[in-house]
């Protein structure tokens, strides 16, 4: 029992100094998926924080199964928590700017990410997204789960192929 | 004008009106909600936001198309791994956006797509065949950098196509937009009309019911009018039924004041000596007296009981006594007609209203009088159950059709049979009995065939109080002749003058004497100086009436004995006669029974003797031996002189009566009566005409006794002749 403990304990801390680095963030050792900018305390470049697969891996992750506008049928999509993203980062901002790949933009409240279980979907039913499937990161808010969700304004913060966030005031 | 209105447009027809448009008006409602829903949903924000993001999606399309034909542009001009990167990259994202032109998406989202639906298939198209050449080239630079033309040519077809797909998204959206915006006005002008119309609808509801209350305020107000008026005509004819009743009973008063004349003078009549054809006549004339008495009683009933309504006292009343009583009223009639009278009632005393029930009877029992020619009519009552006294009238009459049984107690009803003409009558006696008897809380009804008599019968709520002595009065039989005198000295007080007389002669006739007085204040001053027996009092006189004379005279402390004469013996003369202070009250006519009855009551019976009482029979038998009969009745008729001589001294001026005696004129006429008298066995006129010649303070009283007695004492010397003649 006091072993399993130990070992539990040791792996997540283990985890968390693969993200945490010099300024509390790891630096990304793949290719990098998203980089966080603006204002944030957790830096592992210049004044950004960057995050490759691994990394996002290791945020704490949610499964969301719900509709969208853009796909038939009900999907598992999951991810990183938004919040925990933020959390990572040392989020300090109001606002969100969320930039998708071909420079589509969408300013997303931070208390979105607090209020509701957002997560940035790095997965489609267990299948990664590619950018092809509207990957590598697509926003993800959990529609089924909260119908006030399902109008104009959720759908265009719902940002797919995200590349960018930056925190502004 | 509204008054018009109000004519063909009823509250009814508003009301009906009202209720249509009511029905209406909830239809029409029902409908706008209807369409509203509809509206709503047609107004789907989602469905409407989703088509906007197809447009927006194509239009990004076109964009992602132009940025890899630049990005392809870059890599020919400076084909670095980067710029290879970049060209791989941006057809990533327009392949990402395939989705979006899957068959059926636009199905989805635009009506009649068929054009749109070409334009994304072969643009989807383009893509996947391009798409198999890029995956190719990834990862080998040299054959990518070779391929940059062929995919330039790729590339700017995608951009062609999807610009295409752009213009003819729009011009759809276009469309649709403005199909959307027509059916929109198309609904909100039908919603309009629809909400206009029940606006419409409610307004009109609106207007009949202020029309309803205008129509509802003049038909109040004209019932207000006709009320009034209704008032005015009930008051008025209320004083018409006043004035119809107060005339009935003053002429049915101005008719019975003489036919108490007729009647009582014909009983006075009847009592001397008539020949046969005199004594039929007499019968007729008694007959046709008492009959139109009964017609004016009716009338005078009923119109007291139509003014007055009926009022009841109730007080122990023996039954026996009242069958009695009625046997007795009956008694003239019954021997009249050649009928028996039988009349049986229980041996109780019972509570209820004597008189009531005694107006009901005679009512009954007079009408079976009336129409039985032969047999005769036996009333039998009966109580049942302590609480009820069924009375029924039977008689051996001429009957009655049951269709006519309904009409028989109706107001102013008669039978229309011969016999029924003939018998006469108000037709209204039979309509008081049920108008009493209904008012007593009792039934009324009658059980008749033609030629099988008629039973008349009631049934009436009593309370027995106590049993009551059986009496023996129940058979009519033919009375004895009304022979008991009464010593009485009576005052009569009546302003008519043929009914004093009468009344007066009937009163002598049984031994009264009778001082008489035109009116109650007469009556008063004369009881101040004098004193009597008996006060029969009229209650109607001018000067002073009955009642304020009898409250006058008891006012001076007068003691005497007075019964009232009244008109009809209702409720209201009876608690005023007694009120006033009288001792007892008889209804008017004044008959003989009557007065026979009144002096049974108030007065003594006569020490006279009678019959043969008043004879020497020895001495007549012996005298009548002696003279034969022929000249004993000579004799007994040459008595008469003496009493006329007795008479004239009574009634002309003669001296005062003490000093008659003294007369001699006086003194010779008594002793040469007594002589006589004794001689021919007249016993009593002898001693009373020798006490007459040695007593004093005799007066006119006294010579009217002895004139009675005379007068009695020939007639049983007339009978005691005859007697002993036959034998």
């Amino acid at each position: 029992m006091i072993r399993h403990l130990i070992c539990s304990l040791a792996i997540s801390l283990a985890l968390t100094a693969s993200v945490v680095g010099a300024d509390g963030l790891a630096a990304p050792q793949g290719p990098v998926i998203l980089t966080v900018s603006g204002q944030i305390t957790h830096t592992n470049g210049d004044g950004v924080a960057e995050f490759d697969r691994v990394m996002l891996d290791a945020l704490a992750q949610r499964t969301t199964t719900t509709a969208t506008p853009w796909l038939e049928g009900v999907h598992d999509f999951q991810g990183p928590l938004g919040a925990a993203i933020l959390d990572a980062v040392g989020a300090e901002g109001g606002t969100l700017q969320v930039t998708a790949l071909n420079d589509y933009f969408a300013l997303v409240p931070t208390q979105d990410f607090l209020d509701f279980d957002v997560i940035l979907a790095t997965a489609m039913d267990g299948n990664t997204l590619s950018v092809r499937d509207k990957g590598p990161l697509f926003l993800i808010y959990p529609f089924d789960e909260n119908v006030d969700l399902y109008t104009e304004v959720y759908f265009g913060r719902s940002v797919w192929q995200i590349t960018r966030i930056t925190v502004q005031d | 004008m509204w008054g018009k209105t109000a004519r063909w447009l009823t509250t009814r027809a508003i009301g009906r009106v009202t209720s249509i448009l009511i029905v209406v008006g909830v239809v029409l409602i029902v409908l706008t909600t209807y369409l509203f829903l509809g509206l709503r949903d047609r107004q789907n924000a989602i469905q409407e936001s989703i088509r906007e993001d197809a447009m927006w999606a194509v239009f990004q399309n076109h964009r992602e198309a132009s940025r890899l034909v630049e990005a392809i542009l870059w890599a020919q001009a400076e084909p670095t791994p980067a710029a290879l990167d970049a060209v791989s990259l941006s057809f990533d994202l327009i392949y990402s956006r395939i989705t979006l032109l899957d068959s059926g998406v636009f199905e989805e989202k635009f009506s009649g797509s068929e054009d749109l639906q070409d334009h994304a298939t072969q643009l989807q198209a383009t893509i996947l065949n391009l798409a198999t050449t890029v995956d190719g080239l990834v990862g080998a630079p040299d054959a990518f950098v070779q391929a940059l033309p062929y995919l330039l040519v790729t590339a700017r077809d995608i951009q062609r196509q999807s610009n295409a797909l752009v213009v003819a998204t729009n011009e759809r959206l276009g469309a649709e937009r403005s199909a959307d915006r027509k059916r929109k006005i198309n609904d909100y002008g039908m919603l309009a009309r629809i909400v206009a119309v029940t606006g419409l609808v409610f307004m009109v509801i609106m207007a009949l019911q202020f029309l309803q209350l205008r129509v509802i305020s003049v038909t109040q107000q004209q019932l207000r009018d006709l009320s009034i008026r209704h008032a005015q005509s009930a008051k008025a004819a209320k004083a018409a039924n006043k004035a119809k009743s107060l005339f009935l009973a003053t002429v049915s008063h101005e008719i019975r004041t003489p036919l108490n004349g007729i009647i009582g003078s014909i009983d006075l009549l009847m009592d001397s000596e008539l020949t046969p054809e005199q004594a039929r006549r007499s019968l007729t004339i008694r007959r046709s007296g008492h009959m139109l008495l009964d017609v004016i009683n009716d009338i005078l009933d009923f119109s007291n009981l139509d003014a007055n309504g009926v009022t009841y006292l109730n007080a122990p009343v023996s039954l026996p006594e009242l069958g009695a009583v009625l046997t007795d009223v009956f008694r003239y009639r019954v021997v009249d007609a050649h009928l028996f009278l039988e009349i049986q009632m229980p041996p109780f005393i019972v509570t209820t209203d004597d008189v009531r029930l005694r107006q009901v009877m005679l009512n009954l029992i007079g009408n079976a009088i009336k129409f039985t020619r032969a047999g005769g009519v036996t009333v039998r009552g009966t109580v049942r159950h302590d609480s009820i006294l069924r009375v029924e009238v039977h008689d051996t009459g001429i009957g009655i059709p049951a269709d006519q049984h309904d009409k028989l107690f109706l107001d102013f009803s008669q039978i229309d049979t011969l016999a029924a003409r003939n018998s006469g009558g108000s037709g209204l006696g039979l309509a008081i009995s049920k108008r009493i008897v209904t008012g007593m809380g009792g039934t009324i009804g009658v059980n008749s065939l033609p030629d099988q008599g008629s039973t008349f019968w009631f049934e009436l709520p009593v309370t027995i109080v106590a049993p009551a002595k059986v009496e023996d009065a129940g058979v009519a039989v033919i009375p004895p002749p009304l022979t008991q005198k009464y010593d009485a000295e009576v005052l009569l007080v009546e302003d008519n003058a043929i009914n004093r007389e009468v009344a007066k002669a009937l009163f002598e006739r049984l031994g009264a004497t009778v001082q008489t007085a035109n009116n109650g204040q007469d009556a008063v001053d004369l009881l101040d100086v004098q004193t009597f027996d008996l006060v029969v009092m009229d209650l109607r006189m001018p000067v002073l009436d009955g009642l304020a004379a009898t409250r006058e005279i008891r006012r001076r402390g007068h003691t005497v004995t007075i019964v009232g004469l009244t008109a009809n013996a209702f409720d209201e003369d009876r608690t005023q006669c007694m009120d006033a202070g009288m001792t007892a009250f008889f209804a008017k006519p004044v008959t003989r029974d009557k007065v026979g009855a009144i002096l049974a009551e108030h007065g003594r019976p006569s020490t006279a003797l009678q019959g043969r009482d008043l004879l020497d029979i020895q001495q007549l038998t012996s005298v009548l031996e002696d003279i034969g009969g022929e000249i004993y009745l000579d004799l007994l008729t040459q008595l008469d002189q003496h009493r006329d001589a007795l008479v004239a001294m009574t009634n002309g001026s003669h001296p005062p009566a003490q000093d008659r005696a003294q007369d001699p004129n006086c003194d010779h006429i008594l002793h040469s009566l007594k002589g006589a008298s004794m001689t021919l066995g007249l016993r009593q006129v002898g001693i009373e005409a020798q006490a007459f010649r040695t007593a004093s303070g005799t007066g006119p009283v006294g010579f009217d006794r002895l004139c009675q007695t005379l007068d009695s004492s020939v007639a049983a010397a007339r009978v005691e002749l005859q007697r002993i003649t036959e034998r």
